[in-house]
C-alpha cells in the first residue's frame, strides 16, 4: 500500500477511485435536487446557481444525476469483481496444482467461453433473464471470472515446483490446504492486479451496456444511459453529455492508474492487454 | 516443432467444435426457438407444432445439432427464422464490412504503435514519453462510445469535414462505405493503438536493457541500427499475441462504435439478432465469430513460433 | 392524442465551403425509419410500403390539398349522384407510366379492386369497404358503385396507399414502384439509398430537383446527426429538443407545418391488464398531457386533446380536455384489484426521438398514481413488424387521414391495423350508420388509448 501512494500515479487513481466511492456511497443524502423530477421550463438549462451543472433534456438536474449515476456501475462491478477474482483465482489455483487431462478439459472450456465476445454472451443473458442487478452480479462474475483462470493457473504452475509446495504434498496436506497456504500467498499479487483491470473491464461493459439501451432502465440515472440520451445535443447542451463523461472516464482512470502503479510496485508486467 | 504445430492446430479445431456445441445448446435452453420468433403471440398450439414440424424442431436437440455442424462444414448455416434468407449470407455481407473496418484500422493502427511505442521507450521516463503514455492510457480507458460522440461532434457537426454517419446498408458495395468509415476507423485505431504500444514499449525497454544489445552498444554500433536491426525484432515478439487478440476483438464485431456510427457490420447484426430472437442468426453469428477467434490466436501462436527459435525448442520440451 | 403540427428542418443554405457542383446541389436527400424491416416494399398497398418513396413515384385519383380538401390528382374531376350512391371520376388525358405505358382506366380498376380484394390483404381494404364495385365505363371514366350513401368518398380515394398501378404488376410492383408520378424507381434499396430521379414526362411538369434520394436510417438518434452533419438535407417531426438546436444552427432553417399526425401510447384491450376498462382508464386518467406536450414537442409544437385520433383541421373533430386526476386514477385501479398500484412493460424504441422521451415523461408523471413503467428498449429496425400491434403496451405514431379512415382503420374490429385490438360490435355498427350519413354526427368512441403529442 505504501509502495503504491509513493508513485504519483497510484496516489492519484486510488485518490480518484476512493472519491468515487465516497460520493456513490453519500449520494443519497447530499444531492441537491431529486433525480426525476422533470420541467419543461428548465430543459437544457446551463449551470447556475440553482443546478451547478446545468440540466438535460427532461429538464433534470445534471449534478445530482451524475453524483447518483455511478451507484449501481459501482455496486454491481464492486460485488461481482471479488466473486470473479475468486472462483476464478480458486479454480485457476487448482488446475495449475493438479494438472493432467481434468486441466486440458477445463483449459478447453475456458478457451472456448473466451472465443465469444462479451456482448453475445451478455446480451444473451439479459434477453432472458432481464438486467436487473441480482443478474448482472452473477452474469458479471462468471464471465470475467473465465479470464482469470488462465492468469492463476499460469501462476500457480509457476510455483507448482518450489521447494516449499512439494515439501506441503509430501506432508500429505490436501489441495485445498495446499491452495490456501502456500499457492495463493505467492499469486495473491497477479490476482490484484487482475482483478483492479477486470474492474475496469467489468464498468466499460456495464456503462456500454446501458448505453445501448439494455443495462440500467430508465429512470434510474446512468452514467451510460446519460451519455445516450444527450449525445446528439452537445452542441447546445455540452453539461449534459460531458459530466457522465468526466466522471465514468475519470473512475475508469482512477483504476487503470491504481492498477498499473500496483502492477510495477508488485514488480509485475500487466503492458501486455488487449481491447476488450 | 511441426508435432508441436500439428497438436495446436488440432486443439484449435477442437475448441471450435466445443464453442459450436456450448452455443448451439445454450441457446437450445433459452426460452423460445425460431417458431414462437416468427409466430409471436400466435405461438400456442396448431400452428405453433404445424411451425415445428415445419422447421424440424420437433427432432431432438443431439440431431439438430449434428444436422447444424455439419451443414457448417459445407458451410450453410440454415435460414434466418425472422428474414428467410441464408444466414451465411447475411453474415458474409456484414463479415465483408466488419472485415474493411478492422483491416483499415489495422493498416493504421500497427505501424502507429510499433514507431509510438519505440519512441516510448526509447525516450522512457523523458516528457515524450510521459505524454505519449498518459495519452494511451487514455485512450485505453475512455468508453469507446465516448471518443465516437466525441470525434462526430468535432469533425462532423462542428467542422464539418467528414460526414458523420455510415449511410450504407448492409449489402450495399464496399466503396459505399467511404468517406463515412474514417471516424469508426479512427476510433477503433487509436483503441488498439494504445494496446498495442504498451506492449512495443514494455518489451522494448526489457529487450534495450538485455545483455545483447548492451554488448551491441558497447561494441560501437550505431544507436539507430541497435535499435532497428537488435532490439525492435525481439521486442517484437510478445507484440504478435497482443495484436492477435486485437484482431479477434475488431471481427468480434466492435457493437458500441457499430451503434454510434450506425455501420452495417457484425456487432449491430448481432445485438439485433439477439433482441430479436433469430436464434439460428445467434448460433450462426457466434459460430463465426469464434472461429474466427480461434484462428487468428491460432496464427499467432504459429508466427511466433516460426519467428523465435528459443520459444521452438522450449514449447517442445513443455 | 393529436397533435397538431410536425417540424420540418430543412437545410436552408450551404455553407460556402461546402458548396457542390451544380449536379450534386439538385439532389435532395431525406431518410426512411425502416420501420417495417426485411418488409419493406415499394407496393403502396401492402403492410410494408415505404411511403416516403411510394409518395413521390405514385399518383392517386385524388390528393389531399394543401388546405386538406380533395385536390384532382389522376382524377380532374367527380360528382356523385343525388343520394350519393354511385360516383364518377373524369380521369386526366394522356398520362403515363414510367415505361410510357399510358395510365388508363382500366389501370385505376385494377388499382382498386386489388386492394378491396381480401387476398391482397392491404391494410388500406377497410377503407373501401363502402365501394360495391369499380367499373370503367371508357378509357377515362370511372364508376363507383357503393353498398350505400356516402358523401365522404372523395376523402377516402385521398389516402396514400390508393395509388394508380399498370394493370396486372402485383407480381412485380414491390421491387419496380412503376408509377405515373414526378419521380422514377432507379434502385430500391430499403436498408440503404434508393435513389429516384426526375420523370421528365411527369403531368404536371419536370420536378424542380433532378434527383432524391431516400436513405434508410432506422435509428431516430443517428438521422438526426446525418442532418446535423448534412449527409440529408430534411428532417420531419422534431422533438422540442432537436428543434432546440437546430433553431440556432446556422445551417438549418425550421419550418412548421401544420398536420393532423399524432403520437401516442396504445394499450392492448384484448391483453392482461389492459382488458380491465378501469385499468385503461385509470392509465388515462393519471397523465398529464400538457406538461407532456410542453416537454416532448414544446408548447406550441401540437395539441393535446382527449384522445381522438381526429385532425384538428377537421370537420369532425370533437374538443375535449382529459385533466390529469391521480386520485381518480388510484381508486379505479383499486377497483380493478390492483390497491397497491400495477406494473406494466411499455415498448419504447428509436423509431421516432420523441418516443423514448414521452415514455420516460409517462413513466414519471403516473408513478403517483401508483402505476409503475418499465420501459423496453426495442431496436427501431422493424418495429412496426415486431412490436407494434404484438406487445402489450407500445408507441405508435400516425400520419394525417380524414376522419372515415381514421376511426375505421384503428378502431373498426376488423381492421387491419386495429392497433389496440378494440372490439366493440356497438362502435362498429356505429361507423356504418356514420357511413350512411351524409353530414354525420361525430360518434365519440370509448376506447382504450391514451396518447399524446
Amino acid at each position: 500500500m505504501k509502495a503504491l501512494l509513493r508513485r504519483p500515479s497510484g496516489a492519484i487513481g486510488l485518490a480518484l477511485v476512493a472519491l468515487h466511492v465516497a460520493i456513490a456511497l453519500a449520494a443519497p443524502w447530499i444531492v441537491p435536487h431529486d433525480a426525476r423530477a422533470i420541467s419543461a421550463a428548465l430543459m437544457f438549462s446551463p449551470p447556475d446557481a440553482a443546478h451547478w451543472l446545468g440540466t438535460d433534456h427532461l429538464g433534470r438536474d445534471i449534478l445530482t444525476r451524475t453524483m447518483l449515476g455511478g451507484r449501481q456501475a459501482l455496486l454491481v462491478t464492486a460485488i461481482a469483481t471479488p466473486l470473479a477474482v475468486a472462483w476464478g483465482g480458486m479454480l485457476g489455483m487448482y488446475l495449475g496444482l493438479a494438472g493432467g487431462r481434468r486441466d486440458d478439459v477445463a483449459m478447453r472450456l475456458v478457451d472456448a467461453l473466451l472465443s465469444l465476445p462479451w456482448i453475445l454472451k451478455m446480451l444473451l443473458m439479459i434477453v432472458t433473464f432481464g438486467a436487473a442487478p441480482q443478474v448482472l452480479v452473477p452474469v458479471l462474475a462468471f464471465f470475467y471470472g473465465v479470464p482469470v483462470i488462465r492468469i492463476a493457473r499460469a501462476a500457480t504452475q509457476g510455483v507448482v515446483a518450489r521447494d516449499y509446495v512439494l515439501a506441503a504434498r509430501a506432508r500429505g496436506h490436501g489441495r485445498l490446504s495446499i491452495i490456501l497456504r502456500e499457492v495463493l500467498p505467492n499469486v495473491r499479487d497477479a490476482l490484484m492486479v487482475e482483478g483492479a483491470m477486470r474492474w475496469s473491464w467489468m464498468l466499460l461493459a456495464f456503462s456500454s451496456l446501458s448505453f445501448l439501451g439494455f443495462g440500467v432502465a430508465p429512470p434510474t440515472p446512468d452514467w451510460g444511459l446519460m451519455i445516450a440520451d444527450s449525445r446528439s445535443f452537445l452542441a447546445i447542451a455540452p453539461w449534459a453529455a460531458l459530466a457522465p463523461v468526466a466522471a465514468l472516464s475519470s473512475l475508469i482512470i482512477g483504476i487503470n492508474l491504481t492498477a498499473d502503479a500496483l502492477a510495477k510496485a508488485l514488480g509485475l508486467d500487466r503492458a501486455h492487454s488487449a481491447p476488450q | 516443432m511441426l508435432a508441436y504445430a500439428l497438436r495446436r492446430i488440432v486443439l484449435g479445431l477442437l475448441t471450435v467444435l466445443l464453442v459450436s456445441a456450448m452455443i448451439f445448446f445454450a441457446v437450445e435452453a433459452l426460452p423460445g426457438d425460431a417458431c414462437t420468433a416468427v409466430l409471436q403471440r400466435d405461438a400456442h398450439g396448431q400452428r405453433l407444432e404445424n411451425c415445428r414440424r415445419e422447421m424440424g424442431l420437433d427432432r431432438p436437440a443431439v440431431a439438430r445439432y449434428l444436422d447444424w455442424i455439419g451443414g457448417a462444414i459445407r458451410g450453410d448455416l440454415d435460414a434466418s427464422a425472422g428474414s428467410g434468407k441464408p444466414i451465411t449470407e447475411l453474415v458474409g455481407a456484414r463479415l465483408a464490412n466488419t472485415l474493411l473496418l478492422a483491416g483499415l484500422s489495422m493498416a493504421v493502427g500497427v505501424p502507429l504503435a510499433l514507431l509510438l511505442g519505440v519512441v516510448t521507450a526509447l525516450a522512457r521516463d523523458r516528457a515524450a514519453d510521459l505524454a505519449l503514455s498518459t495519452a494511451a492510457i487514455l485512450a485505453m480507458t475512455i468508453p469507446e462510445f465516448v471518443t465516437a460522440t466525441l470525434l462526430i461532434f468535432t469533425f462532423s457537426v462542428w467542422l464539418g469535414w467528414v460526414p458523420g454517419i455510415v449511410l450504407a446498408s448492409a449489402d450495399a458495395p464496399v466503396s459505399a462505405l467511404f468517406p463515412t468509415i474514417w471516424l469508426p476507423v479512427a476510433v477503433l485505431t487509436m483503441v488498439m493503438t494504445a494496446h498495442i504500444l504498451r506492449t512495443v514499449r514494455s518489451s522494448m525497454i526489457d529487450v534495450m536493457e538485455g545483455e545483447f544489445v548492451q554488448m551491441a552498444r558497447l561494441k560501437g554500433v550505431p544507436a539507430w541500427r541497435v535499435v532497428w536491426r537488435h532490439a525492435l525484432p525481439s521486442a517484437l515478439l510478445p507484440a504478435i499475441n497482443v495484436v492477435a487478440l486485437t484482431v479477434a476483438w475488431l471481427l468480434g464485431g466492435v457493437v458500441v462504435v457499430e451503434k454510434v456510427f450506425n455501420y452495417p457490420g457484425l456487432g449491430r447484426f448481432m445485438v439485433d439478432s439477439i433482441t430479436e430472437r433469430d436464434l439460428p442468426v445467434v448460433q450462426g453469428l457466434a459460430l463465426v465469430v469464434a472461429s474466427a477467434y480461434v484462428g487468428v490466436n491460432l496464427a499467432a501462436d504459429l508466427l511466433a513460433l516460426l519467428l523465435d527459435p528459443r520459444l521452438r525448442t522450449a514449447r517442445l520440451r513443455a | 392524442m393529436k397533435t397538431a403540427r410536425a417540424l420540418a428542418a430543412t437545410l436552408a443554405a450551404l455553407l460556402p465551403l461546402a458548396a457542390a457542383p451544380a449536379q450534386a446541389q439538385t439532389v435532395f436527400r431525406q431518410a426512411h425509419e425502416v420501420g417495417f424491416g426485411q418488409a419493406s416494399s415499394l407496393d403502396p398497398a401492402s403492410r410494408g410500403r415505404v411511403f416516403q418513396v411510394t409518395e413521390k413515384i405514385m399518383s392517386r385519383l385524388i390528393r389531399p390539398g394543401l388546405d386538406g380538401k380533395p385536390a384532382p390528382d389522376l382524377a380532374e374531376s367527380w360528382s356523385a349522384n343525388a343520394d350519393a350512391t354511385e360516383w364518377t371520376l373524369k380521369l386526366r388525358q394522356g398520362v403515363k407510366f414510367h415505361d410510357g405505358r399510358p395510365f388508363t382506366a382500366e389501370d385505376a380498376v385494377w388499382s382498386l379492386t386489388r386492394v378491396m380484394d381480401p387476398k391482397t390483404d392491404s391494410p388500406a381494404r377497410a377503407l373501401l369497404a363502402v365501394i360495391k364495385s369499380v367499373e370503367a365505363p371508357d378509357a377515362t371514366t370511372l364508376k363507383l358503385t357503393l353498398t350505400g350513401p356516402f358523401a365522404d368518398l372523395p376523402l377516402v380515394l385521398t389516402d396514400y396507399r390508393l395509388m394508380m398501378l399498370p394493370k396486372d404488376s402485383g407480381e412485380t410492383i414491390g421491387r419496380t414502384g412503376m408509377g405515373t408520378g414526378p419521380f422514377r424507381v432507379e434502385r430500391f434499396d430499403a436498408a440503404g439509398t434508393t435513389t429516384l430521379a426526375a420523370n421528365p414526362d411527369y403531368f404536371e411538369g419536370r420536378p424542380g430537383v433532378a434527383r432524391m434520394e431516400v436513405i434508410g436510417i432506422p435509428d431516430a438518434q443517428a438521422r438526426f446527426q446525418a442532418l446535423l452533419g448534412g449527409q440529408i438535407d430534411m428532417l420531419p417531426g422534431l422533438g422540442r429538443q432537436e428543434r432546440a438546436l437546430v433553431e440556432r444552427s446556422p445551417r438549418h432553417r425550421l419550418q412548421e407545418v401544420p398536420t393532423g399526425n399524432w403520437r401516442g401510447i396504445v394499450f392492448r384491450a384484448d391483453q392482461k391488464p389492459f382488458d380491465d376498462v378501469r385499468v385503461r382508464k385509470a392509465l388515462r386518467l393519471a397523465v398529464d398531457r400538457k406538461a407532456m406536450r410542453d416537454l416532448a414537442v414544446g408548447p406550441d409544437g401540437g395539441i393535446t386533446g382527449c384522445d381522438t385520433p381526429i385532425s384538428p383541421t377537421d370537420q369532425y373533430r370533437a374538443e375535449g380536455e382529459c385533466a390529469q386526476d391521480i386520485a381518480g386514477a388510484r381508486r379505479l385501479l383499486a377497483e380493478a384489484g390492483y390497491p397497491n398500484g400495477i406494473d406494466i412493460e411499455l415498448s419504447v424504441s428509436t423509431v421516432e426521438a420523441v418516443w423514448p422521451v414521452i415514455g420516460e415523461i409517462y413513466q414519471q408523471q403516473v408513478v403517483a398514481a401508483g402505476i409503475r413503467v418499465k420501459l423496453v428498449q426495442e431496436p427501431a429496425d422493424g418495429y412496426w413488424n415486431r412490436v407494434w400491434m404484438k406487445k402489450p403496451a407500445v408507441m405508435t405514431r400516425w400520419n394525417e387521414r380524414p376522419a372515415d379512415a381514421m376511426l375505421n382503420e384503428i378502431w373498426r374490429s376488423t381492421s387491419r391495423w386495429n392497433e389496440s385490438g378494440f372490439n366493440d360490435p356497438a362502435f362498429d355498427a356505429l361507423l356504418d350508420s356514420a357511413r350512411r350519413e351524409i353530414d354525420f354526427a361525430k360518434p365519440a368512441p370509448s376506447t382504450s388509448r391514451r396518447s399524446n403529442t
